[in-house]
């Protein structure tokens, strides 16, 4: 199997930039399987459990050989096993963990957390203003990232306008033909994605910053 | 992978904002909103309308492929049992029916795109009568042949055989007697063998013409073969054909004939013919069938002569039917005739619905730009409405600015006023002030005056000023000083009066001094007394020198006294 004599090349150097590119492009399923075997998903930041995904994963590679069946099994159960012994330690351990690590490392990150929540709820009571709930938003956003990206920047040209969000809200939607007009678009652009454009102009108008990171 | 927050945690599901679009996945352990997290595209839930369905159609079309595949091999390795004759029934939809030794379904084969359109999952296990008659009525019901219209129907049965053929064919005929549907269309018998019917497959035509029309065209829809009559000629040389039964066709053309709309005349005129043809046509019919059944039996009877003269007879009758060929002719031209007329009505009520399509087409058109139209008309009264208040704002504002201006001008005017009138008054303090202040420098010493402490400095100065000039100067100056409402007082009084005035002002200390001198005695008389010696003292030391030691220590020695 291709892959497998792949990864017996790359033992050769382990520090090599192949390999770097080879870990990056296998991320998801270290991701996937630390994450089932965690029972919860990896934070984004600074979370142990994907570093120990990743050290084990980069055991796998090491410690490979092709009379250990496929390299994708091999790595999997590998992982798998790593993550458990983290859980078995985090477990026995996790006072201690408390003290020196999360409550240090992550103040500033709690304090942002609670904000960030604050404004995910303040958000939700907006949109609530509009009849849209998160669920709307998942199901009419624009498949597509450029017209996602586009619908953003509408958006955000519209948070500027300060007639335009005293309509949207006054009116509760969209005026579009004053959108159309001023910014020279179609109708059909804005009618796509109308639920997605006004939770843009929202973020901006009510100034989500921490929200406008994602968006 | 992708980084994301959560947005709402749900029971089953969470949103999460990620890369400018919301995505719902699954939940997995404890989670809050705001959390950063890491997920992959296999955590996403998809739903109907989403990405996912296609990879999902996919699917569905693996695992059917996938059954039948089973399907066919289970067929192939346990063995159909095979067939002991094939009937092919050719309308336009061909099917080919497969039927076991005793004539019952045991397997169907849609030949063509129009036979799978037709339903015939039920046809298994029944006869071929009732076979035949459900293919017909399937197509009869999917629209493939009008029993009421004018063109004629043809149903082609083609059996292959190797044994029973004829008994099929028996059979197939007697159905045509028994069978609305089937008398109400022409059959068309005709057999074929085994090779024909795969070559036939083969090449898609219809298997029981492929003999008559191997020498021509290819045809492949056999309404279109029996169309000409020289054919169905042809055709009958090998098979048989069992004409729609007259009086359903006679039924048929009339009903049309009752449709068409034509002029009266010209009407009973071609109802005549029809029914004349009709007639003729009927007669020449029955001697001709007559003749065939007779030419039949002597070819079952095996007499040569008998045969012979069957088939004179039947020759003969034959030329009957192509003299009654005229009639039928007329039959045709009635039926040319009809569909030319029937065609026409058809054009006109389909323009009548193009019209009517077209009408609605522009009504909604109308309806479109009318709701375009108010909804613009809507932006352009709250554009007005927007652009009037900002008028009347604009309006507000500039009267505002007016009255400001107003106000302005006439706190000006009013500003202007009081100076204009100030300056009146001021022009004689302005005088007196100017020598004041000149005064002032040069007399330090004049402060003795006795206004000292009543006067305020302008009035010392003025006294001051009095001191250099003379006492009467100085008293006027004093009375001006002294408020004009003294003035007057002061301009009638004297001198003395004026002492009296500063010696009221300078309190009592001069007077108790005086009163230490004297005794005490009346005001006035002390006034007058002192009034003769200060004025004496004053006089003197006034006319002595302007600035005087002694003043000085009088004035000190008052002081003194009014420190005491």
């Amino acid at each position: 199997m291709e892959l497998d004599e792949y990864v017996i090349e790359l033992q050769k150097d382990i520090h090599s930039n192949a390999c770097a590119q080879f870990i990056e492009e296998y991320k998801p399923f270290i991701l996937s399987n630390v994450s089932s075997k965690l029972g919860r998903y990896v934070s984004d930041q600074n979370d142990e459990a994907f570093s120990v995904g990743l050290s084990a994963f980069l055991e796998a590679i090491e410690k490979y050989d092709v009379q250990k069946g496929h390299f994708y099994g091999f790595a999997k159960m590998v992982l798998q096993r790593r993550v458990a012994n983290y859980l078995e330690r985090h477990d026995t351990h996790i006072h201690e963990d408390i003290d020196d690590h999360e409550m240090c490392d992550n103040t500033p990150f709690l304090e942002e957390q609670i904000i960030l929540k604050q404004e995910i709820e303040a958000f939700e009571k907006k949109l609530q203003l509009f009849g849209l709930t998160f669920d709307d938003l998942v199901e009419n956003k624009p498949m597509h990232l450029d017209t996602r990206e586009r619908s953003v920047e509408i958006g955000k040209k519209t948070s500027q306008e300060q007639d335009l969000v005293d309509w949207l809200y006054e009116k509760r939607r969209l005026p579009i033909t004053k959108m159309c007009r001023r910014f020279n678009i179609t109708r059909k652009i804005i009618g796509r994605s109308k639920e997605f454009i006004i939770s843009v102009i929202v973020v901006w108008v009510e100034k989500f910053d921490l929200l406008k990171q994602w968006i | 992978m992708q980084k994301g927050i959560v947005m709402k945690v749900y029971d089953e599901y969470s949103v999460v904002l990620s890369n400018k679009a919301y995505y719902r996945i699954q939940r997995k352990g404890t989670m809050q909103q705001g959390q950063h997290i890491l997920f992959s595209e296999e955590d996403i839930i998809y739903y109907d309308s989403e990405r996912r369905n296609s990879f999902m159609q996919y699917k569905k079309i693996v695992a059917v492929a996938a059954s039948l595949l089973i399907l066919i091999t289970l067929g192939v390795v346990l063995g159909l049992p095979k067939p002991a004759s094939y009937v092919v029934v050719d309308i336009n939809p061909s099917v080919k029916l497969d039927l076991n030794k005793d004539a019952v379904v045991i397997g169907y084969d849609q030949l063509n795109e129009d036979a799978k359109t037709l339903n015939l999952k039920n046809i298994k296990g029944e006869t071929v009568e009732q076979a035949v008659e459900t293919i017909a009525s399937e197509a009869f019901l999917a629209g493939f042949m009008d029993v009421e219209d004018l063109e004629d129907d043809y149903i082609l049965i083609t059996t292959v055989s190797k044994e029973n053929s004829q008994d099929i064919q028996q059979r197939l005929e007697a159905l045509k007697e028994t069978s609305e549907l089937m008398g109400s269309v022409n059959v068309a018998l005709a057999q074929a063998d085994e090779k024909q019917l795969k070559e036939a497959i083969k090449a898609k035509v219809p298997v029981g013409l492929l003999s008559t029309a191997k020498n021509g065209e290819n045809i492949t829809s056999v309404k279109e073969f029996f169309e000409d009559d020289e054919r169905v000629l042809a055709f009958a040389k090998d098979g048989i054909i069992l004409v729609e039964d007259f009086e359903h066709k006679v039924n048929r053309v009339q009903k049309n004939l009752d449709k068409a709309k034509l002029d009266d005349d010209l009407r009973e005129e071609i109802i005549n013919d029809f029914l004349l043809a009709k007639e003729d046509y009927l007669t020449a019919k029955a001697i001709f069938l007559e003749d065939k059944i007779s030419y039949e039996k002597a070819l079952e009877s095996g007499d040569q002569e008998a045969i012979d003269k069957a088939r004179a007879k039947m020759e003969a009758s034959k030329q009957a039917m192509l003299d009654v060929e005229l009639s039928k002719d007329e039959v045709a031209r009635v039926k040319e005739a009809l569909l030319l007329q029937l065609e026409d009505i058809d054009r006109a009520e389909e323009l009548a619905e193009l019209a009517e399509e077209l009408r609605e087409d522009r009504l909604e058109d109308e309806e479109d730009r009318l709701e375009d139209l108010l909804e613009d008309e809507e932006d352009r009264l709250e554009d007005e409405l927007e652009w009037l208040e900002d008028l009347e704002e604009d309006e507000e504002d500039r009267l505002e600015d007016l009255r400001e201006e107003e106000e302005e001008r006439l706190e000006k005017l009013r500003e202007e006023e009081e100076d204009r009138l100030d300056d009146d008054d001021d022009d004689d303090d302005d005088d007196i002030d100017d020598d004041d202040d000149i005064d002032d420098d040069d007399d330090m010493d004049d402060d003795d005056d006795m206004d000292d402490d009543d006067d305020m400095d302008d009035d010392d100065d003025m006294d001051d000023d009095d001191d250099m000039d003379d006492d009467d100067d100085m008293d006027d100056d004093d009375d001006m000083d002294d408020d004009d409402d003294m003035d007057d007082d002061d301009d009638m009084d004297d001198d003395d009066d004026m002492d009296d005035d500063d010696d009221m002002d300078d309190d009592d200390d001069m007077d108790d001094d005086d009163d230490m001198d004297d005794d005490d005695m009346d005001d006035d008389s002390d006034d007058d007394s002192d009034d003769d010696s200060d004025d004496d003292s004053d006089d003197d030391s006034d006319d002595d020198s302007d600035d005087d030691s002694d003043d000085d220590s009088d004035d000190d020695s008052d002081d003194d006294s009014d420190d005491e």
